[in-house]
C-alpha cells in the first residue's frame, strides 16, 4: 500500500511539474497582458512536435534537439505577441481572449496539416524506468529530468521576476500598467518578455509531455485546462498560487485514481471538479485577495 | 523661463480638444498652480507635457528645446518627472521597487542606490515600510512613494496632479509641506489642484483654467483674494466638496 501510496505521489508531482510550466506561463500572460491566452496549449504540442523533429526525424541527440526547440518555439511566441496580441494591446482584453481561442484552433489546424492526425511517438527510442527509495518508486530519466528542471525553472522564474531590473519592471506593469508607462517602462516590451518566457516554459512542459503521452494535435488542450485550473486556484495572476494550484492538481489527480476512490473514466474532469469547488468556496483563488488579481 | 506652454491645443486620440489655444510659462523654482473647475482640462496640461495626449497645435519648450512630440522616455530624460492623479503607485511592488521603479531608467546601480537612500532620508515613513508592499500603505504614504518615485531621477521639473486628493486634512498638509521642500532643494513645481484655497497659499503664481482656456492668471495671492476666483472656485469646490460627502454617506446607508 505504502509503495502504492509512493509511487503515485511521484506520479502526481510529474505531472504537477507539467502543470506548473504552463500554467505559470499562463497567469504571467494575464498579469501582464491582461487576458488569459487560450492558445497557451498548442504553444505545448508545438514544443513537443519540434522537438520530435528535431530529435527523431533528423536526428539530433535529445539536448540539442530540447534546446533548439525551445528556442524556436520562444521565437512562436514572440511572433504570435507581435502580429496577433500587440495591435490589439488597448481593446478590451475580451478581443486578445477572442484571438487566442481562434490561435488555438487554428495551430491544432497547423499541426494536422503538416503531422496528420494519426498518433506519434517523441522518440525511436524506449527509455527503461529506474527504480528510487530502494524500489518503492519506479520512474523514467525523463520523468526525474522533468521534475528537477521544472522546480529550476521555476525558481529561476520567480528570481528573475524579483531580483532582475526587467523581472520588477514585468511585476510593475502587471501592477499598474499607466503608472509603468509615466516611468519609461514599454509595456510593448514587457508583452515580448512575457510572451517569450511563457512560450519557453510552455515548450519545455511539451518536450517532457511528449515522453508521457503520445504525440497528436489536440494534446495540448488537456494540459492546458489543468494549467488553466491551477491558475484559477491559485488566483489569477498569482505566481505562487499558479505552482501551488499546479501541484495540488496534479496529485489529487494521481492519488484519486490511483486509490479507485474516482474511477479512471472520470481522470478528465479532476481539474473541473476542483475548478467548480473552488469557485463556489472560494472564488478568488487560494492567494488572491482581490477578485480582480493584478490589473487596475 | 524653464518651462513656456504656447497656444497648445490638444485632447485624446480621436476625441474632441479639451484644451484650446492654453498659454502657460514656468520660472525657474517657482511653484506654479493650475486650478480650475472639473473637465476644464487641468491634468490633460500635465499630460500632455508628458506626451500622453494627442497635440493638435501649439509648441511646449523645456528650457531651449521644442519637446512638444517627444515620448514619455525622452520627457523623462530631459529632466521632467510626474506624479499622476489617484493610483499612481505599483501597489503589488515593495515600496523600494518603487522607488527603483522610479528610475527606470537610469543605468547606474550605484547611484541608484545612493539616491534610494537620499529619498529614504526625505522620507522617513518610507524608509520604515522599505520591504512591505506599496499597496497595504494608507492614502498619505502612498503619495509620498508616490513623491519619492518621480524624485529618484532628481527632475528639474516636477508635474503634480491632484497630490492631495482623497487625503485626510492633516495628511494633506504634510504633503503640502513635503512639496515646498522639494522646491527649496531646487525642484521647479507645476501642479494641478481641486484644493484650490491651500495650493495657491504655497504657489508663486496660478492659473485659473475654464472649458479648455485660459480665464485667469496672476500671483498665487492675488488670485486668492480675487474676488471672481473666491467665488467661482474657492467657494465652488468647498461645495462640491461637502456635495461629495454626501453623496458618499448616501451611498453607505
Amino acid at each position: 500500500m505504502s509503495e502504492l501510496v509512493a509511487q503515485l505521489i511521484w506520479n502526481g508531482l510529474v505531472t504537477g511539474a507539467l502543470i506548473a510550466l504552463v500554467a505559470l506561463g499562463l497567469t504571467l500572460i494575464y498579469g501582464v497582458a491582461g487576458f488569459i491566452q487560450f492558445a497557451h496549449g498548442e504553444i505545448v504540442a508545438l514544443g513537443a512536435y519540434s522537438f520530435m523533429v528535431l530529435h527523431k526525424l533528423v536526428g539530433w541527440e535529445i539536448v540539442p534537439s530540447a534546446i533548439a526547440a525551445v528556442i524556436s518555439i520562444i521565437f512562436v511566441g514572440l511572433i504570435l505577441e507581435r502580429f496577433f496580441f500587440r495591435p490589439v494591446r488597448d481593446e478590451d482584453p475580451m478581443v486578445p481572449l477572442v484571438i487566442s481561442i481562434g490561435l488555438s484552433i487554428g495551430l491544432q489546424a497547423v499541426i494536422l496539416i503538416f503531422f496528420g492526425p494519426n498518433i506519434l511517438t517523441i522518440s525511436k527510442k524506449t527509455f527503461h524506468s529506474l527504480s528510487l527509495f530502494g524500489g518503492k518508486i519506479l520512474a523514467t530519466p525523463s520523468q526525474i529530468w522533468a521534475v528537477v528542471l521544472a522546480i529550476i525553472l521555476m525558481g529561476g522564474t520567480i528570481l528573475f521576476l524579483h531580483k532582475t531590473k526587467i523581472g520588477k519592471a514585468l511585476r510593475a506593469v502587471a501592477s499598474n500598467r499607466d503608472i509603468a508607462e509615466v516611468f519609461g517602462i514599454h509595456v510593448n516590451t514587457a508583452m515580448r518578455w512575457i510572451f517569450g518566457v511563457g512560450a519557453g516554459l510552455a515548450a519545455v512542459a511539451g518536450i517532457f509531455l511528449g515522453f508521457e503521452q503520445n504525440l497528436e494535435p489536440m494534446m495540448g488542450v488537456m494540459i492546458a485546462v489543468k494549467a488553466f485550473s491551477a491558475v484559477i486556484l491559485g488566483a489569477v495572476g498569482s505566481v505562487r498560487g499558479a505552482i501551488i494550484g499546479a501541484f495540488l492538481i496534479g496529485l489529487s489527480e494521481s492519488l484519486l485514481v490511483g486509490l479507485g476512490i474516482i474511477p479512471s473514466g472520470f481522470t478528465a474532469a479532476i481539474p473541473f471538479i476542483i475548478l467548480i469547488g473552488m469557485l463556489l468556496l472560494k472564488p478568488e483563488g487560494l492567494f488572491g485577495k482581490r477578485f480582480t488579481a493584478l490589473r487596475q | 523661463m524653464i518651462l513656456e506652454i504656447q497656444s497648445l491645443t490638444a485632447g485624446y486620440n480621436a476625441g474632441p480638444d479639451i484644451l484650446h489655444d492654453v498659454n502657460l510659462s514656468v520660472h525657474e523654482n517657482e511653484i506654479v498652480t493650475i486650478i480650475g473647475p472639473n473637465g476644464a482640462g487641468k491634468s490633460t496640461i500635465l499630460k500632455s507635457i508628458f506626451g500622453l495626449t494627442d497635440i493638435r497645435n501649439g509648441k511646449i519648450i523645456h528650457g531651449s528645446r521644442d519637446i512638444t512630440y517627444h515620448k514619455t522616455d525622452q520627457i523623462i530624460r530631459s529632466g521632467i518627472a510626474m506624479v499622476s492623479q489617484g493610483q499612481n503607485i505599483f501597489p503589488d511592488l515593495t515600496v523600494e521597487e518603487n522607488l527603483e521603479m522610479g528610475a527606470f531608467i537610469r543605468q547606474d546601480k550605484k547611484e541608484l542606490n545612493q539616491k534610494k537612500e537620499e529619498v529614504f532620508s526625505f522620507f522617513p515613513i518610507l524608509k520604515k515600510f522599505r520591504e512591505k508592499k506599496a499597496g497595504i500603505l494608507s492614502g498619505g504614504e502612498r503619495q509620498m512613494v508616490a513623491l519619492g518615485m518621480s524624485l529618484m531621477l532628481s527632475p528639474e521639473i516636477l508635474l503634480l496632479d491632484e497630490p492631495s486628493i482623497g487625503l485626510a486634512p492633516k495628511v494633506m498638509q504634510e504633503v503640502f509641506e513635503k512639496i515646498l521642500q522639494i522646491r527649496e532643494s531646487g525642484t521647479t513645481i507645476l501642479m494641478v489642484e481641486q484644493n484650490a484655497a491651500k495650493a495657491l497659499t504655497i504657489s508663486d503664481r496660478g492659473y485659473v483654467l475654464e472649458l479648455g482656456k485660459n480665464a485667469l492668471e496672476g500671483k498665487g495671492k492675488d488670485l486668492l483674494r480675487n474676488p471672481r476666483v473666491g467665488e467661482l472656485y474657492l467657494g465652488k469646490s468647498q461645495k462640491a466638496l461637502t456635495h461629495k460627502k454626501k453623496s458618499v454617506t448616501k451611498k453607505k446607508s
